[in-house]
């Protein structure tokens, strides 16, 4: 197998995937698309604490007007992350590194899908999938309409983590497990839903090859057995993927139960309202809005005729009774035959069933989000009519066939390729303007377990509204700043602060603007001296109601409190399982190259 | 065995790759339900009349030889028995079925002709052709798609040397004539054409013995009517121009422009130029299975034009509209289009076949979202006006005309035709001597939608109010109709010139 950057083929998806990416060269920005404003404040937000030293920043201090939000700690940060690199590193603005950002993950889905059926089908068939892959409507979808950033990454990696498996069962060694890992970690990383949606998948995969490539053995039992050795390369790969990404995936799963999640459920989140129809699945048209009861939805959710076609011919030829391709290969078509079946069947109400009573399956919130898994097979199946590289002559006559291809996939979904850019909302990019979004739109409003109502404005928001920093969250309208207590404010960060308090007896508290989640913490120092006299994490009884803000206990006469967010032993847990994973993937494959340097040199010349 | 049982499964095959590539035209169907069609709920009043023994002549001012057959509405009524609890549901069972059994016999016939690739290919070219696609959706012309398909079906068999040939070639007969007599002659004197120049004198007696059939179940015995008012032909430049869409960025909205369109689709003329030509040259003997529909469909597709539909009456005279005989020619000119597969073996490549199967599809996308009406039609209409002209769908009163009292009336038109007059409406308050004592008399919606504006099947909402003064004698009844606002003329209903408000 050649180089990469050796081949024409790979060179030509790049050049094709530019049509699908050149709506984003626009100027101007598409306001309007779903989470479009989410995006640039996601990332406004991971900058700032950046801008603070802290690189991976659990905590975003502009949530619900600026009570703060431990959203990174439970929404995967990968596409904000490269975003908030996209935007330091090239001094864009934030609404062009979202558009940085949407750009990248289409290109690299492009290649990953290159990789991951080069590796099965050869450099034609690639081209053709990658294509496939850029272009299905559900893709364009999630970067035009939706400009859903976690999504599209996540779609990028999504293959590379398909390739990392295939090759820990067919060709296992510790490249392949390391590629297994951290693919599977990204897809984490990426995106939070399709990580849900994706992981049963991907065993499911590796137990169809594992299961492939035992059937040359005869006895039952040594299939068994060389099932289990198959399997066992991948599984380490994913099992050290999950760890690489154990810093986030465990806070993530052991203390989102510390923040309101009932606000995003029930109501218009009612899955019940949202299932396609099989109609919506076939039509062509298109829409910016959002998906509403009924087939009349004013947002596609169609599979895109020509993906379509080009499945229907791969059931056609998986079916054809004498064929010469390789039995894996003729097990994976039919693994994703099934797999596309099962993904359109859950996005319809002939899954209601399923819906109501597998959580699994409810994870994924709405049905039509199961397209996704729809689109990745689609494209996996698009070359499959195409004759293997092996089975036709090596002339320039066969590159018309899959640029055939590859260009009716284009033209099916040109129409698609529009962008809507619309005039920037009062307040645009800037905390004016997150603050005025919360307020319209009640979105990026979380609040934590502690509060007993969702918050609809509050005096820091006043303070950004009208353009001036925030230099403390204390709520002095509750500190009488007499006697009997005091406070002065002396050092202001976003995920902390330094205070001189003067407390005239026992039990006082001091009231802060910051919402309470595990990690906060208080800190008592001697004012005079500056040594540690107490140290306390901050619970869900140190808050005042209703929006469950902090209030952190003081002991009588004077004293500095530095309140900070810190990690908890669960994201200590976390960081160091990453770490210990990071180690033993350096290992194994430092390991591979020592060896496979001693098996060079040993060998005779 | 094996051989019989692997022949089975390749038929299978393909038979499942034309039902998925035909998909997107078939999938709207299942929508929930009418399909906003120029027909509107008009197919499932006239079930629901067949199913009170009353036939399938509501709504049809024209002779027995332009309307409808029985048939469309015997398989609707099949879904019914089969447990199909809705009427809508029905009738776009008894239009699916139409389409199955034209890709079917397409697929049939064509694979016989040039092998099974070709037979799908021809199964997409004409359930994707544009004028299909507009009979399914755009008019909901129910019977002409079975006339069609049953066009298709009983070429299939008098194409193929199996013994049941005769018996798919004497059903497609029977289906064509009791669908749509008119359209069926026309469809049955095409099959005996091809049957006599093929010398199939098996085929020739099937199609007499099921058109003879076909007629008497539908028994239009009186002559048609000559000369007779048509609907519009073809024009030459519409055969391969685009004309109505639906819009593709918003959803909710009806087709565009006032059109039909009757364009066969650019892959099907393509693939036609290209059959054409392949057959150029060849003799005639060898090629005479091909050029059998190759002429006749050319000849259907001429006879659609407006130019001869002008001047030959015997067209206006058997179709409600020329531009029906356009679906007669698709199935016909299809089959010679994907014979190309058979003449350019390089077409067959896998690849190749497949860019074909896609372009159809392609090209069909203007006409693949079409709106969806969710109405329950009513069991039976309250009234019909005029010859056939307006149908009252629905009629609810609020309050009593007593003196003194405000009577609002609830009303649903539909007209049943195009109508060539803006008729007013009126609603009376009279006594037991038709002395009126208060009255409205309107445009309909306040004369924002006269009657001339209405389509058929288009369900319009009204609502009527009236003041009755209070120096009236009591015992006073109301009064709906409409009438000629030039002539004072009224429209008739059932029991006189007005409809009494119950």
């Amino acid at each position: 197998m050649k180089p990469f950057y050796r081949s024409p083929s790979f060179w030509v998806t790049t050049l094709l995937t530019l049509f699908a990416v050149a709506p984003l060269l626009r100027p101007g920005y598409f306001w309007g698309a779903h989470d479009a404003r989410h995006d640039v404040y996601f990332i406004q937000q991971y900058n700032v604490t950046w801008n603070e030293g802290v690189l991976f920043p659990r905590w975003s201090p502009d949530w619900a007007f600026g009570y703060g939000y431990p959203f990174f700690n439970i929404y995967a940060p990968g596409a904000t992350f490269l975003g908030t690199v996209f935007y330091r590193l090239l001094s864009l603005t934030l609404e062009g590194a979202v558009k940085a950002t949407l750009i990248a993950t289409v290109l690299l889905s492009a290649w990953s899908m290159w990789f991951f059926v080069r590796d099965s089908r050869g450099e034609r068939a690639a081209l053709v999938a990658a294509v496939a892959y850029v272009y299905v409507p559900y893709h364009l979808l999630d970067v035009y309409v939706r400009a859903a950033m976690a999504e599209s990454l996540a779609l990028a990696v999504l293959p590379l983590a398909l390739l990392g498996v295939r090759r820990a069962v067919l060709r296992p060694g510790p490249w392949s497990i390391a590629l297994a890992a951290f693919a599977y970690a990204a897809v984490h990383l990426s995106s939070n839903l399709v990580a849900l949606l994706f992981t049963p998948l991907l065993l499911a995969y590796a137990v169809v090859l594992a299961v492939g490539q035992a059937r040359a053995q005869d006895d039952g039992r040594q299939r068994l057995r060389a099932t289990a050795r198959a399997l066992l390369g991948p599984l380490v790969g994913m099992a050290l993927g999950l760890a690489l990404a154990a810093f986030f995936i465990l806070p993530a799963i052991l203390e989102a139960r510390y923040v309101n999640l009932q606000q995003w459920y029930g109501g218009y989140y009612n899955f019940h309202d949202h299932f396609v129809y099989l109609s919506q699945l076939f039509d062509p048209r298109w829409g910016f809005g959002i998906s509403t009861p009924g087939p009349d939805d004013p947002i596609s959710y169609q599979l895109g005729l020509v993906p379509f076609a080009l499945a229907a011919l791969a059931l056609w030829r998986w079916f054809r009774p004498r064929h010469s391709r390789p039995r894996i290969q003729r097990l994976e078509t039919g693994f994703w035959l099934i797999v596309l079946s099962a993904s359109v069947w859950l996005t319809t109400a002939a899954s209601a069933l399923a819906w109501d009573h597998v959580p699994l399956v409810s994870s994924a919130q709405f049905p039509w989000r199961y397209l996704t898994m729809a689109g990745l097979c689609l494209a996996i199946l698009a070359p499959t009519i195409l004759p293997d590289d092996a089975e036709t002559p090596a002339n320039g006559q066969t590159w018309l066939a899959p640029l055939l291809l590859a260009g009716l996939l284009i033209l099916g979904s040109s129409p698609y390729l529009r962008i809507q850019v619309e005039v920037a909302p009062p307040g645009g990019a800037t905390l004016a303007g997150l603050m005025e979004f919360q307020r319209s739109a009640d979105e990026m409003t979380g609040v934590t377990a502690a509060a007993t109502e969702v918050p609809t404005w509050s005096p820091l928001a006043d303070l950004l509204i009208a353009g001036q920093p925030i230099t403390t969250q204390v709520n002095y309208s509750l500190v009488p700043q007499n006697e009997t207590l005091a406070v002065d404010a002396r050092e202001h960060r976003v995920d902390g602060e330094l205070l001189w308090v003067h407390a005239g007896r026992e039990g006082l508290s001091v009231p802060f603007y910051r919402q309470w989640y595990p990690g906060w913490t208080a800190t008592l120092l001697d004012p005079e001296t500056g040594q540690v006299r107490d140290r306390f994490a901050l619970t869900q009884t140190d808050t005042y109601p209703p929006y469950g803000l902090l209030n952190v206990p003081v002991p009588a006469g004077d004293s500095l409190l530095r309140l900070s967010f810190e990690d908890t032993p669960v994201r200590r847990a976390g960081q160091w399982l990453s770490l210990a994973a990071v180690l033993v993937l350096v290992f194994l494959l430092v390991w591979q190259v020592y060896k496979n340097r001693w098996t060079n040199t040993s060998q005779p010349s | 065995m094996s051989v019989r049982f692997g022949a089975v499964s390749a038929v299978a095959r393909y038979v499942l790759l034309a039902f998925l590539l035909t998909a997107p035209a078939w999938a709207p169907l299942t929508r929930p339900g009418l399909t906003a069609s120029q027909a509107g709920p008009l197919p499932v009043l006239k079930l629901y009349a067949v199913e009170r023994g009353e036939g399938p002549a509501l709504g049809q001012p024209l002779d027995r030889w332009r309307g409808e057959g029985p048939w469309p509405y015997a398989v609707a009524r099949a879904w019914r028995l089969l447990g199909v609890v809705s009427g809508a549901t029905a009738i776009k069972g008894s239009m699916g079925l139409a389409l199955a059994v034209l890709a079917l016999a397409l697929l049939g016939w064509a694979s016989f002709l040039a092998g099974a690739r070709a037979g799908v290919l021809a199964a997409l070219l004409v359930i994707l052709a544009p004028p299909l696609l507009g009979a399914l959706y755009f008019t909901g012309d129910m019977a002409t798609l079975w006339v069609a398909a049953a066009l298709a079906l009983a070429a299939w068999g008098l194409a193929i040397p199996a013994r049941w040939g005769w018996l798919a070639t004497a059903a497609g007969s029977l289906i064509a004539l009791a669908s749509l007599p008119g359209l069926g002659l026309w469809a049955a004197v095409t099959l005996l054409v091809m049957a006599l120049g093929r010398r199939r004198w098996t085929g020739v007696l099937a199609v007499l013995v099921g058109a003879f059939l076909g007629l008497l179940l539908t028994t239009p015995w009186s002559r048609p009517l000559l000369p007779a008012g048509g609907g519009l032909g073809v024009q030459v430049y519409q055969l391969v121009e685009p004309g109505w869409a639906w819009v593709t960025d918003a959803v909710g909205l009806a087709s565009t422009g006032p059109a039909l369109s009757f364009s066969l689709g650019l892959p099907l003329l393509g693939l036609l130029i290209v059959s054409m030509w392949a057959l150029s040259g060849r003799r005639l003997s060898s090629v005479s299975p091909w050029l059998w529909p190759l002429a006749l469909g050319l000849l259907l597709l001429v006879a659609s034009l407006d130019i001869v539909a002008q001047h030959v009456a015997l067209i206006p005279a058997t179709v409600v509209a020329p531009w029906q005989l356009l679906l007669l020619a698709l199935p016909l000119l299809a089959v010679t289009a994907a014979s190309a597969l058979r003449f350019l073996p390089e077409l067959r490549q896998a690849p190749l076949w497949a860019a074909l199967l896609i372009l159809p599809l392609l090209a069909a996308v203007p006409y693949l979202s079409p709106a969806g009406v969710v109405y329950d039609v009513p069991s039976t209409a309250v009234a019909t006006f005029g010859e056939q002209q307006v149908m009252l769908l629905r009629l609810e009163r609020e309050g009593t005309p007593a003196p003194g009292a405000d009577v609002t009336v609830h009303v649903e038109w539909m007209a049943l035709q195009p109508l060539d007059f803006d008729y007013n409406i009126f609603l009376h308050a009279e006594d037991a001597a038709s002395v009126t004592y208060s009255q409205i008399d309107v445009q309909p919606l306040g004369g924002e939608r006269p009657m001339t504006t209405w389509k058929p099947g288009e369900i319009i909402t009204d609502t009527y109010h009236l003041v009755i003064p209070p120096d009236v004698p009591a015992g006073l009844h109301l009064t709906l109709g409409l009438y000629n606002w030039q002539t004072q003329e009224r429209l008739r209903t059932a029991g006189g010139n007005a409809l009494e408000v119950p």
